[in-house]
């Protein structure tokens, strides 16, 4: 089962994408907040193949999770689906500048999760066998 | 003609208020009792009961018959001995008043909260329809749910008389509070529904949670739609509040307005207080 | 058995601590302590432990989290994990049990049935050990993670410091966000923080902030969520918060556990004479020369400091209280053309709301007439025939009162809105106004009033609070709500009483007098001296006292309040507020003489 990891503060928010990306196979690692979601990120740094982030969580922000894995040697290179409420253009083009792959805003349905994480999966996918 | 629900009253109290209220109101009076219809009343009396408790749970009965809609609910009572009115407002009476206050005084009050609540102005509605609209979509999108907004009330202090709230502090070139609240049963269903499972395996710190990503979104959709307007706004993390009655601090000067949403039977009210930063006017 | 295989008891008190473990180690069970989950996780992965025995609020966690940990850990989820809560806080067992806790032990208990309730847990969670007396004390003494020693650190003090509850509601505010407040009530304090009862929900270790009001003022500190009990979660949680020392901290603390030992006693007070308490002030006694019939028309600067944290806003025997609910009232409602769009504040006389013209489409400041002053015959028939000629006043330097109208018994005028400051507001910001700038401010409003007295209008509230500056820096005097005309008919009608604000009063008024110009100049003359000097002419505990001092006290010259002032500056105030009429300047002409000489 592929794994990924989901930071957000919000139980309900964690379930509602549990059971979505469930239904393509994943299997979501739950973070309550930002400092929790790097450590489980470096202890499963190996086979994490995407990482979910909200932006307004305690401890450590979204965009401050998504700052430390780009300046981490080991982590620079797992893609990131910003998931926020936060949804001005500028927001957005901060989030994608540092390395988000992808930005979901919320409200969302489970439809546009899927198809937000796919896109980003084939991309780095398609990098890969590139580079 | 104005109708008032007269519930509990003495024939003393009876007096009392033909007096006050004179002929600017229909006067009907009936005996507390669990189902209470207050639909079609302008102004709800209760006369208040030996037992504070008692008095208490019937105004709390009565503030959900109300189903957020802005009905008064008057205190009245005859006491001589100073007490707290705290309890009795914390559960949702809008006014305690004495037979013994200045009848001028009481004859004011009564009458201002008789006048009818104004139409929001036009830069009102420039910032209240994108909540509107954001809460509407919110719901369909999460859990599919249809939400009619029902209509919108203004008032100088932000009293949540629901079960759970959820809310948020407003920073940045506006200044401000939002706050949705629900009843136990909407939460639950709401809830429910945006995570796909059976409302029995709800548990309330599910609904806690769901309450507060709400105002969260709400919040987080509509500062979109005021970038480059003086309403635009910031946002942090969202707080939840369990219980009703309780008073929130909201900013001097400004008006809340409370927005009454409806799904099916239930509704549930959203209060949104904004101001742009700007200067002062004359007191 | 392993020998080294330990109880491992976790609890914020160390007191407490070595009590329980002091009887585990007489019965012969090996034992290590801690106050904090962060160590006991250390102590689980050095040390075999067969019973966890912990607190539901640890030092930095609580009990819950650290179980919740634990069930997570393959290693350490078969570790029996007793909660030891107190008695008035079973509530949480069940809460504890959902999350695979093996027991739980209510205290105070007794120590041996304690040692009992031990041996049967351990028995039944398959640990069938009996525990060996024989095993040399010292050779636990030195696994004990938390000595006990007869020192006591400085921190430990700390936490012993004296717990105090409050009797009665003792009200705070909390936040998140130090934005959006929620109310909170003390439910016990120590040095080390507070325990409040709260709707707002908290997590643990976040960052909250404290809202007390203090008698000078509302003072704001940080804590951190250390605990929290939610017993129904449709209610009030308590959430335990630690503070950390601060200047701010020790003010608060003293003031809140001050307060809370003092409260007892005024409540005993209270209770020995309601009579007094509960009864209004009796305005009538004719003690002195003082017009009282509708003294408590006027809003006194300093209201009486009562108990700020019990919020007694609702005093049913308040004027005050009912004026304001009266203007709640309104809020959200329509006065004839005219929105009450949001509540600014009370005034003396009524008050004030931002207003919407929805004819004209414009702003407007709506000012609802007091009740008090509307139930008067006499002012409602003066308010509804002169304040219309009053609204007729048309000044650049006078807020032009667009209408003046009843709706509802509800008597109100509507003016132009004013973005701006009042002096006030100056004299709030910068002590004093600076000079050059005041004096102009001064000459502005003279000639305004000279303008108003012309008319034979007595403006009767002139006050720091309605003289304002707009956004455009132009003077304006607002507020002719009680303003009356002088025609030489005055005499006839029944004074309404004491009008105006008793800093600012004239003697003339206080005793009821015929008013003229003059009284105003006295008013405008206390204004500026407030405005020049910081202070206000008189001050006193209470409204009497400032008024017989209007009366019968010598003013302090101003210049010796504020000694850059200059001589003749000073003279002129002097001169306007002269206690008799007689004695001030005549005309607002006099006055702009010699401020023009002044200023040349």
């Amino acid at each position: 089962m592929m794994k990924l990891i989901v930071a957000d503060d919000s139980r309900l928010i964690r379930g509602i994408i549990d059971k979505a990306v469930a239904s393509i196979g994943f299997k979501a690692i739950q973070a309550d907040n930002g400092k929790e979601a790097l450590s489980l990120l470096n202890a499963n740094k190996k086979d994490v193949s995407l990482v979910l982030l909200d932006w307004n969580m305690p401890f450590l922000n979204g965009i401050d999770v998504l700052k430390n894995m780009r300046s981490d040697e080991r982590l620079k290179d797992i893609p990131v689906l910003m998931i926020s409420t936060e949804s001005e253009d500028n927001r957005i083009k901060e989030a994608l500048n540092i390395g988000a792959q992808g930005y979901l805003t919320k409200p969302f349905t489970p439809e546009k999760l899927i198809e937000a994480i796919e896109l980003i999966l084939n991309s780095s996918k398609s990098q890969k066998t590139t580079s | 003609m104005k109708k008032i629900l007269g519930i509990n009253c003495s024939s003393k109290v009876e007096k009392v208020l033909a007096d006050l209220i004179g002929e600017k109101g229909q006067m009907e009076y009936e005996p507390f009792h669990d189902r209470m219809v207050l639909e079609g009343y302008q102004m709800v009396v209760l006369e208040m009961g030996r037992k504070e408790e008692q008095t208490v749970q019937q105004i709390r009965k009565l503030r959900y018959a109300c189903n957020f809609q802005n009905i008064p609910i008057v205190l009245i009572h005859g006491r001589k001995k100073y007490f707290s009115s705290q309890p009795y407002m914390i559960a949702g009476a809008t006014e305690v008043l004495s037979i013994h206050d200045p009848s001028a005084a009481c004859r004011q009050i009564i009458n201002g909260h008789l006048i009818p609540s104004r139409e929001p102005l036009a830069e009102e509605f420039e910032y209240l329809e994108p909540f509107i609209k954001n809460t509407c979509h919110i719901l369909q999108t999460m859990a599919s749910i249809d939400v009619k907004f029902k209509e919108v009330y203004f008032s100088n202090a932000i009293r949540i008389f629901g079960d759970v709230s959820g809310i948020m502090g407003l920073s940045g070139n506006a200044d401000g509070t939002l706050v949705v609240t629900f009843f136990w049963d909407l939460a639950k269903m709401v809830v429910a529904k945006m995570m796909g499972m059976e409302e029995e395996n709800v548990d309330a710190e599910l609904i806690h949670d769901g309450v507060s990503e709400f105002i969260n979104m709400i919040s987080g959709s509509t500062k979109r739609e005021f970038v480059g307007k003086p309403y635009h706004f910031e946002i942090s993390l969202p707080s939840v509040v369990v219980g009703p009655g309780h008073q929130i601090g909201h900013l001097q000067d400004t008006s809340v307005a409370v927005l009454i949403f409806q799904v099916g039977v239930h509704c549930f009210a959203l209060h949104v207080c904004i101001k742009p930063k700007e200067h002062r006017v004359n007191t | 058995m392993d020998i080294k295989s330990y109880i491992l008891l976790i609890n914020r008190e160390k007191k407490f601590l070595a009590t329980i473990r002091q009887s585990l180690l007489d019965a012969g069970y090996p034992v290590l302590t801690t106050t904090t989950m962060s160590h006991a996780l250390n102590l689980l992965s050095t040390n075999s432990i067969r019973l966890i025995i912990c607190d539901s609020a640890l030092e930095d966690f609580s009990g819950y989290e650290f179980l919740r940990f634990l069930k997570k850990n393959p290693l350490l989820e078969k570790i029996p994990f007793v909660f030891y809560v107190p008695v008035h806080d079973q509530g949480s067992a069940g809460k504890a049990f959902e999350l695979g806790a093996t027991d739980f032990i209510v205290y105070p208990l007794d120590g041996k049935i304690f040692i009992e309730r031990i041996g049967e847990i351990l028995s039944s969670s398959g640990d069938h050990d009996r525990p060996s007396p024989a095993l040399p004390k010292e050779n636990i003494e030195e696994h004990s993670a938390e000595p006990v020693s007869t020192s006591l650190p400085e921190k430990k003090a700390r936490r012993e410091s004296e717990r105090i509850t409050p009797k009665s509601d003792t009200h705070i505010e909390i936040s998140r966000d130090a934005i959006l407040w929620v109310p909170g009530q003390i439910m016990n304090i120590n040095m080390q923080g507070i325990l409040i009862e709260t709707p707002l929900l908290g997590r643990l270790g976040m960052l909250i902030y404290i809202r007390v009001p203090l008698p000078h003022g509302k003072c704001v500190i940080e804590s951190q969520v250390k605990h929290i009990t939610i017993s129904n979660h449709q209610l009030s949680a308590d959430i335990g918060v630690e503070i950390e020392d601060s200047l701010e901290w020790t003010e608060v603390y003293n003031y809140i556990t001050g307060y809370i030992k003092t409260e007892d006693k005024g409540k005993d007070k209270k209770a020995a004479s309601p009579e007094k308490k509960s009864e209004p002030k009796k305005v009538n006694e004719p003690q002195m020369p003082i017009n009282t019939n509708t003294v408590m028309l006027m809003d006194f600067n300093k209201t009486r400091f009562a108990d700020p944290l019990l919020h007694n806003f609702n005093d049913p025997q308040s004027d005050k209280a009912l004026e304001i609910r009266f203007y709640q009232s309104l809020v959200g409602k329509q006065l004839g053309n005219y929105k009450a769009v949001s509540f600014i504040g009370a005034g003396t006389m009524g008050g004030v709301f931002k207003g919407w013209d929805i004819v004209l489409e414009r702003n407007v400041a709506l000012k609802v007439i007091s009740y008090k002053l509307s139930s008067i015959a006499s002012f409602r028939e003066m308010f509804v025939k002169e304040a219309r000629f009053i609204s007729r006043l048309s000044h650049p330097n006078i807020a032009e009162i667009y209408y003046i109208d009843q709706t509802d018994d509800v008597l109100y005028f509507a003016m132009e809105l004013i973005n701006g400051n009042t002096l006030a507001d100056m004299i709030k910001e910068s002590n004093n106004l600076n000079t050059s700038k005041g004096l102009e401010c001064f000459l502005t409003t003279c000639r305004t009033l000279d303008f108003v007295s012309r008319k034979n209008i007595i403006h009767r509230d002139i006050k720091p609070e309605n003289i304002m500056i707009d956004d455009k820096g132009i003077l304006k005097v607002v507020d002719f709500g009680v303003a009356i005309v002088n025609d030489g008919k005055s005499k006839k009608r029944k004074s309404e009483g004491l009008v105006g604000s008793p800093l600012y009063v004239s003697p003339d008024c206080i005793m009821g007098q015929p008013l003229d110009s003059r009284s105003d100049i006295y008013s405008l003359g206390a204004t500026f001296y407030h405005l020049f000097s910081g202070f206000p002419p008189f001050e006193g505990e209470d409204m009497e006292e400032v008024l017989l001092k209007h009366l019968n006290e010598d003013l302090v010259p101003l210049r010796k309040k504020n000694p850059t002032i200059s001589v003749n500056l000073s003279d002129i105030i002097e001169k306007m507020m002269a206690k008799k009429p007689e004695n001030r300047y005549q005309s607002y002409q006099a006055i702009i003489d010699d401020l023009d000489y002044l200023m040349s």
